[in-house]
């Protein structure tokens, strides 16, 4: 109960100085959302009356404090940029980068382990050489343009989709999951190499251990060792990891949402930072922080779950 | 365990990467025709968003004035019939037209056209501080008087009618009614605009039925999105022509009706000096950074009015700092800057065929020891910094404007001027803008709106540099484009001419 207690104080603590980081940020950065909305044939009276009309020409400290109170009471304010309620926005973006994000990570799970395991399994063999390749590759190159490589070579060469046709999951369901495969697996690629590094090397270590020793000596197959003992124990080593994973897919769906086209999140973050949209960014960095606390939280809970010798109430 | 959850995993990926393998790409005839845009547009508001380009490929669609410009750059009558101004151009008198419908099936009548004019004074619509009153003589007569002489005022009427009360609560801004060829049916944020075949339209409409604007991130989204077959047209710079295959589509090639610039900030040093500006000028070769960058397609400018103003422009300006490296050091040496200069140019980075351009410049102005070094900044700190702070020593840009009067691209330069970014400072320039607005001859205001350009020139406000080729490229399936001399795409020109 206290171990509940004092992480939803830290979840509070992070929520408001990330916040106020956010604010910070966006007194330091120039710009003016009614000139962005008006460009450059704008008259300085156009100018004045839609920043009358938006409440941008009140000082920044004065929108925060009435972004924030109204915040808590569970308002998010309005999006200077998009004229509608944040609250509105969300809930057409957050089922997007959600899928997105859960179809990448069943990706990197259902790779990431099997490869892990054949990894530490391949070691010494000519195997092992061609996937340290292949995972070295999947983590050096860069998000983005592992995206152009993939719309190059499977979209517009062989055809297996239609980069830039997106579906929405409110028309029709299978067609907008077909949408996020592959941005989802242009997400899950270098996700998947660091997770076949990181079961890798904790299976390597396990199996120096002195209890693989004694099972062998009892006389256990090496699949049994395999599969009964070590990979149990490695597990453990790697599922703080997955937080870290879900961060990575999270902040990658940024970049994918914005190469793709898809209308998710990530790309509501970069319409309302461009745009200078106080209320819409700050909320949308709030929802970020949420999850990604939220699920080192779970993740904390499923450690001690496979392994009860970890204390919760310790200090970590 | 592990097994069965592994399995259920693996089965879950097959799904959905079966699903990616399905069929895509079963058109029916009844497609819309999808155009992809580079960017996304602000919103419909026609009290405001006319401002920026991308929101009126849209509203230009679904939006008239009384008046409405034509391809000619003259404006044409739409919401009114008729127009006439007295002797002195102070007073403007409308008829409005009849059978006028709005998208709501609603007849336009004298109602909300005096809501209309009264909504974009109250907005700071440029021009519409020079009103002095506005009524109606009758149910079909507008009068519109003036506080001065305007001959070219008719320019200010292509604003938006709409219906009195829509917009009380700017209902507007996500939901348009107008009275335009097609009327508004979806807008899906961040993603795309739908616009379908207005029936009741008082003119001739367009043959499509229906148009999906697609928001694409940029040009690169734009070049994919053509090649993968998700778009079916799209605009864009000259550069971009070279990785079209021209036996798969239709390109039109256009200008984009704007003078790009390479804007020195005069009251910043060096450029506080007329020689080190026009020692620029003569070391910048325009015709070459077409030709490199845009393939040469465009034309090569010398004055903020863009060829397509025809009236008002000035060939005689295109050549008239000619390259000339001998020149640009005699001038530097006279201006005190014999072993050369180092100056940055920030260029809104949103923009690469600037980026592009400035680079190609940078190594023209290398020969004369000049180094310009470029900077990129988002488009907000651009705005903010650059052109409203003006705090900047050189950048580059295409202004466009608003209206297809040459004061559109003209004030700016006016030394009071809240938008002369520049910071343009000639009396004498200011003098000959002010007698082309009092003119009521029309061959007068020619000539004293070229004289300003001419001081412009002999001044060096900037170097400028051309007006950039603009293609619009539809697939095999479609033809037909409209050339305005503003930012416009009138979706009424376009024509479907085969199946898929």
């Amino acid at each position: 109960m206290k171990y509940f207690l004092r992480k939803t104080l830290v979840l509070v603590l992070t929520i408001f100085s990330i916040s106020l980081l956010t604010f910070f940020a966006f007194h330091i950065i120039p710009g003016d959302p009614a000139s962005l909305i008006l460009g450059t044939n704008a008259t300085e009276e156009q100018v004045a009356a839609l920043q009358e009309q938006l409440g941008t020409n009140r000082p920044l400290s004065e929108q925060y404090i009435s972004w924030i109170t109204g915040f808590v009471r569970g308002d998010f304010g309005s999006s200077i940029r998009y004229r509608m309620p944040v609250s509105e926005l969300l809930k057409g973006r957050l089922p997007v980068t959600l899928s997105l994000g859960l179809i990448a990570l069943v990706m990197i799970l259902a790779a990431g382990i099997p490869l892990g395991i054949l990894a530490a399994r391949w070691r010494g063999k000519p195997g092992e050489k061609i996937l340290n390749i292949l995972t070295m590759l999947g983590i050096s190159v860069p998000n983005f343009f592992l995206c152009i490589l993939i719309m190059w070579i499977f979209g517009l060469i062989l055809h297996l989709f239609t980069p830039g046709d997106y579906v929405s999951y409110t028309r029709s369901l299978p067609r907008f999951l077909q949408s996020l495969f592959w941005p989802a697996l242009s997400i899950a690629i270098p996700q998947t190499a660091i997770l076949v590094k990181y079961i890798r090397t904790a299976m390597l270590e396990e199996l120096g251990e002195d209890y693989v020793r004694t099972a062998r000596g009892k006389g256990a197959g090496e699949t049994w060792i395999l599969y009964g003992h070590v990979l149990k124990n490695a597990i453990v080593a790697v599922v703080p990891l997955i937080g870290m994973i879900l961060a990575s897919v999270l902040s990658g769906s940024i970049i994918i949402e914005q190469v793709y086209g898809i209308p998710g999140m990530g790309k509501l973050l970069i319409g309302a930072v461009t745009s200078r949209d106080f209320p819409l960014t700050q909320t949308l960095v709030i929802y970020i922080t949420v999850i990604i606390v939220v699920t080192n939280f779970l993740v904390d809970i499923v450690i001690q779950v496979i392994d009860p010798r970890i204390r919760l109430s310790g200090r970590s | 365990m592990k097994k069965t959850i592994l399995a259920m995993l693996l089965t879950a990926v097959m799904a959905v990467s079966l699903a990616a393998c399905g069929g895509s790409g079963n058109s029916t005839s009844s497609d819309p025709f999808i155009y992809g845009l580079a960017g996304e547009i602000t919103d419909f508001d026609p009290f405001s968003s006319g401002g920026t380009a991308n929101s009126r490929t849209i509203t230009f669609n679904i939006f008239e004035g009384l008046v409405k410009v034509s391809t000619d750059g003259s404006v044409q009558p739409a919401v009114a019939e008729a127009v006439e101004k007295n002797e002195d151009a102070t007073v403007y008198t409308f008829t409005l037209r009849e059978g006028v419908k709005f998208h709501n099936g609603n007849a336009v009548t004298m109602d909300d056209v005096l809501y209309s004019i009264q909504k974009a004074i109250d907005a700071g619509t440029a021009g519409y501080n020079e009103i002095a009153s506005f009524e109606a003589a009758d149910d079909r007569t507008l009068v519109v008087t003036l506080n001065k002489t305007d001959t070219g005022f008719l320019d200010y009427f292509t604003q938006a009618i709409v219906p009195a009360g829509s917009d009380d609560n700017g209902e507007m801004v996500l939901a348009p009614i107008g009275t335009g060829p097609y009327k508004f049916q979806e807008y899906e944020l961040q993603d795309h605009v739908t616009l379908v075949k207005f029936d009741d339209y008082w003119g001739e409409g367009g043959t499509l039925t229906e148009i999906v604007v697609k928001f694409l991130a940029d040009q690169n989204a734009q070049l994919t999105n053509f090649q993968s077959g998700a778009i079916d047209g799209f605009g864009g710079y000259g550069e971009m022509g070279e990785q079209i295959n021209e036996e798969n589509a239709t390109i039109i090639q256009t200008l984009s009706n704007m003078s790009q610039v390479l804007a020195l900030n005069n009251s910043v040093e060096p450029f506080t000096d007329v020689k080190v500006r026009q020692a620029i000028a003569y070391a910048v070769d325009s015709q070459d950074v077409l030709d490199t960058v845009n393939f040469g397609i465009g034309q090569v400018v010398g004055s903020p009015v863009p060829p397509a103003l025809t009236k008002y422009y000035m060939p005689e300006l295109e050549d008239y700092y000619h390259k000339d490296n001998d020149k640009a050091r005699a001038l530097l040496e006279e201006a005190g800057y014999k072993d050369g200069l180092t100056f940055t140019v920030r260029i809104p980075s949103n923009y690469p065929v600037h980026v592009h351009c400035a680079e190609k410049i940078a190594s023209q102005l290398e020969e004369v020891g000049i180094t310009m070094q470029i900077e990129q900044i988002d488009w907000g700190t651009w705005l903010e910094n650059v052109y409203k702070g003006r705090d900047y020593q050189a950048t580059m840009i295409s202004v466009d404007g608003a209206t297809v009067s040459p004061t559109a691209f003209l004030a700016r330069y006016v030394s009071d001027s809240k938008s002369n970014f520049m910071n343009f400072n000639s009396p004498a320039y200011d003098e000959a803008y002010n007698r082309a607005l009092a003119a009521t001859d029309e061959a007068e205001q020619i000539a004293a709106f070229k004289e300003a350009q001419q001081i412009i020139a002999d001044e060096c406000a900037g170097v400028f540099i051309e007006d950039i080729g603009s293609l619009t490229i539809y697939t095999r399936e479609y033809e037909g484009y409209k050339s305005y001399p503003l930012t416009a795409m009138d979706f009424t020109a376009v024509k479907k001419i085969a199946e898929k």
